[in-house]
This record gives structure tokens, sequence and C-alpha cells, in this order.
């Protein structure tokens, strides 16, 4: 047994807490980076024919660049949170991963109001100029109240110190 | 100590309902885009003609394969003429389309004929070109979500009476006073939207303005993508006669298409 950033660990315990953060670590790696670097093929798969060039331009615009980078951050934040949960660095960790995807969610629904535009075919008419404008206000709220939580939980943990996380 | 170890277990659970509740939002809405829609197909064009009026339907299909419902969908078209006024306006008035259901709407179109000038009546007519349309659609998933996206593009406009080229082929002698003059004509009907059905008639006028004869009664009637071969009698005084050789006589011919518009056309008789 070795004190680990505070928290009394075995051997064997990091090597299944590596296993976990990694583990869950590919799966934010799947969520976050390659799904959205995906975006574009997967809409082009879903929608038929015309439909699909439109939403595959659409699905394009809707990652902002930054994504991809606030992605990485959160696999990384992850792998970290997973591995060390219970320790000292555990609060802090989970402060930086809320607010990474308060950022994230946040950036993902421009505010809550998307705007997006693309190039597309509309009545056979090519190279038509679309612009789709989303009200996600409520949506984004919803979906922001996760992380708020967590930030909230990462608080805690912090006044409350290591060893005693349920 | 007590007090954050409670509290850490109550947000533990919160966050679990949070993340609960956003999976039983995000999960539907996304199978509204992998259910494979909504798709929207546009139909053809119907035209219905009645009464010196026309309504232009387009008939669409809107396909929700989604597990939501789609409310407030509503579809609105505009068409500007080359001058940039609006000339076809259109919409729906506002629907909702049930989770895995088809719709099928007509947006009706209503041309606004009377906002183009005799020019711009005769240039549309003859020329080529190129109109722009304003499309929108809104649609919205209540609370969470609503949609606003609109469409600007060009659609072409193919001249109903492409190239229109008259040739004199006969003159023939009428009664005492008047001859029959026979011209040949021919143009393209090179509309993507209808075909040309006129009756033409009008009179004849020398280089002063006098009134010097009468165009006879002719149908028109050709489909989209054809030419049209047609035959111009014209009752003309006989002392005009010669005008014609030199380009003198001014036929204004007044075509009545699908009795929506009448045109009048300048056409220079010559031969």
């Amino acid at each position: 047994v070795v004190r680990f950033f505070g928290l009394a660990v075995s051997g064997r315990n990091i090597v299944v807490r590596f296993l976990l953060a990694f583990l869950f670590s590919m799966f934010a790696f799947v969520a976050f980076v390659v799904l959205p670097s995906r975006i574009a093929n997967l809409a082009s798969a879903f929608f038929p024919l015309t439909a699909g060039t439109i939403g595959a331009t659409v699905a394009s615009s809707l990652i902002a660049p930054s994504e991809p980078t606030l992605g990485l951050l959160i696999v990384l934040l992850m792998f970290a949170g997973v591995f060390l949960r219970g320790t000292n660095l555990y609060g802090p960790l989970l402060i930086l991963n809320g607010l990474v995807y308060v950022v994230l969610v946040y950036t993902f629904f421009r505010g809550g109001l998307l705007d997006l535009s693309a190039l597309g075919d509309v009545f056979g008419a090519q190279a038509t100029r679309i612009t789709v404008t989303a009200d996600t206000r409520v949506l984004m709220t919803v979906l922001l109240i996760g992380p708020a939580l967590t930030i909230l939980k990462g608080l805690l943990l912090m006044r409350r110190g290591p060893k005693t996380d349920s | 100590l007590a007090l954050p170890h409670r509290a850490v277990k109550v947000i533990n659970i919160l966050i679990a309902v949070s993340l609960l509740a956003g999976a039983a939002i995000v999960i539907p809405m996304a199978l509204v885009v992998v259910g494979g829609g909504p798709v929207i197909t546009v139909g053809p064009v119907i035209s219905h003609f009645q009464m010196g009026t026309v309504n232009l339907h387009v008939p669409l299909s809107i396909r929700n394969g989604g597990v939501l419902d789609i409310k407030d969908v509503g579809v609105a078209l505009t068409v500007l003429d080359p001058w940039g006024d609006p000339i076809i306006t259109g919409s729906t008035g506002s629907f909702t389309v049930a989770a895995h259901s088809m719709d099928d709407v007509n947006v009706t179109l209503v041309p606004n004929l009377h906002a183009l000038t005799p020019a711009e009546l005769r240039d549309l007519l003859f020329n080529d070109h190129t109109l722009t349309f304003h499309a929108s659609l809104n649609a919205s998933m209540p609370p969470l979500t609503s949609v606003q996206s609109f469409a600007t593009g060009q659609l072409p406009w193919g001249a109903p009476m492409k190239n229109l080229t008259f040739a004199l082929s006969g003159i023939s002698a009428y009664n005492s006073t008047h001859s029959i003059v026979t011209w040949a004509y021919t143009f393209y009907d090179n509309s993507q939207y209808f075909h040309v059905v006129a009756n033409v008639n009008g009179t004849v006028l020398d280089s002063s303005g006098r009134d010097v004869g009468v165009i006879l009664p002719t149908s028109v009637d050709v489909s989209r993508g054809h030419t049209f071969h047609g035959v111009l009698k014209a009752i003309i005084l006989s002392s005009a006669i010669a005008q014609v050789s030199n380009g003198h006589l001014t036929a204004y011919l007044d075509v009545s298409i699908q009795s929506l518009f009448l045109v009048k056309i300048p056409v220079v008789l010559s031969g």
C-alpha cells in the first residue's frame, strides 16, 4: 500500500485504476473526438441524396474549430479523473472537467442560438445559400445542469478532503 | 465533514438524474436525425389555369422518421423577377408532422403578374433569365428547440417564346381594295414551367400610325421544349402593300397566354 496523492492504494488498485481510466478515456475519445470529426460523413449516410449534401454541410459547420481541442482535453481529464478518483487532486479535476464541459456545450450550441450556413441544392438550383438558425437555449440549459453539478461536487470534495468520496 | 459528505451524495444523485434527463432529451432528438429525417421531397409544380387566374401548387412530402413530433412546420416561397420585384409568393401555413409519419402538403403559389410592366412581360416572354427565390422553412420541437432555415438561390427562366421569327410567305388579292399577306412564324418554347397556349390577333399600322389592316385571329398551342410553326395572316389595304417590302408596316399582336395576361407584341413586317 502506498500513499497516492493523499490516498492509500495498493499496487493492484493502481493497475485497475489505470485500466478503467484507459477504458473511459477511449470512450470519451470516440464520443468527443472521433464522432465530431466524422459528423459530415455520418450525416451523408443518414440523409438521402441531395438532402445528404445539405445535411453534411450543415453538420460540418456545427462543429466549431475549437471543439476537437476541447474533446482532447476531455479525454485527458476523463483519464485523470478516473485514475485519480478519491485523491487530493480529484476535486480540482472535477471542477476542471465540469468547466471544460460547460465550455464545450456552450460552444457546440453557440450560446443557445445556433446560426449555421451552408451551400446546397434546393429546387434543383445548385450552390443555394442555406442558413439555419436554431433556438436551443432550453436544450443547452438542460445539458449544462450536469457539468454545473460536477463543478459543485468538485468544490465540496476540495472542502472535505480525500478518501471519503462515495 | 458531515454536511459535505451528505451534500456530495445528493449531488451524485442529481448528476445521475441530470445525465438521464439529458439522455432522455438528446437521444430522441438524435433519433429524429438518425431516423432519416426530417426529409423533404419537392414534387413537380402543378399549374391550374382557371377564369384568367393561375394557381401553382408545389407538392411537398415531409417525412419525420424520428420519435418526436415536429411542430409549427411552415414553408414559404417568394420568387423575384429579374428586376427584383416579387412575382410569385406562397406559403403553407403551420402544421405538425407526427413522429414516424409522412405529411403531404401543397405550397400554393400566387403569381403577381400585374407587377410586371408590358415591357418586362415581353422581356420575360422572349428572353431567358435567372430568377431569384427566397425559401424558408420553420419547425420546432417545443420547448426544447425551434429552427428557422432560409435558402436563397437562382432559378432558370426559359423564354416561352424564344427566337420568334417571321418570314413573308405570300401576298394575294382579297378583294378590290385589300390583300391577304401571309407570314410563316416560328418560336421555341424554352419554358421549364408551362406550355404556351395563346390566342393571337391584332392590327397593322403603317409608319405614320395609320390603321391599314387587321391580323386574322389564330391560336398557338405548343408544349415545353418544342418548336411551334404557325401561319399569320393579315388583311391589309392593297395601297399599303408596297410598304411591306421596305419594313414600314408594324403588326401589333395581342397575344393572350392561357387567358392570364395579354401581351402586345410589336412586329415589324417585312419580306
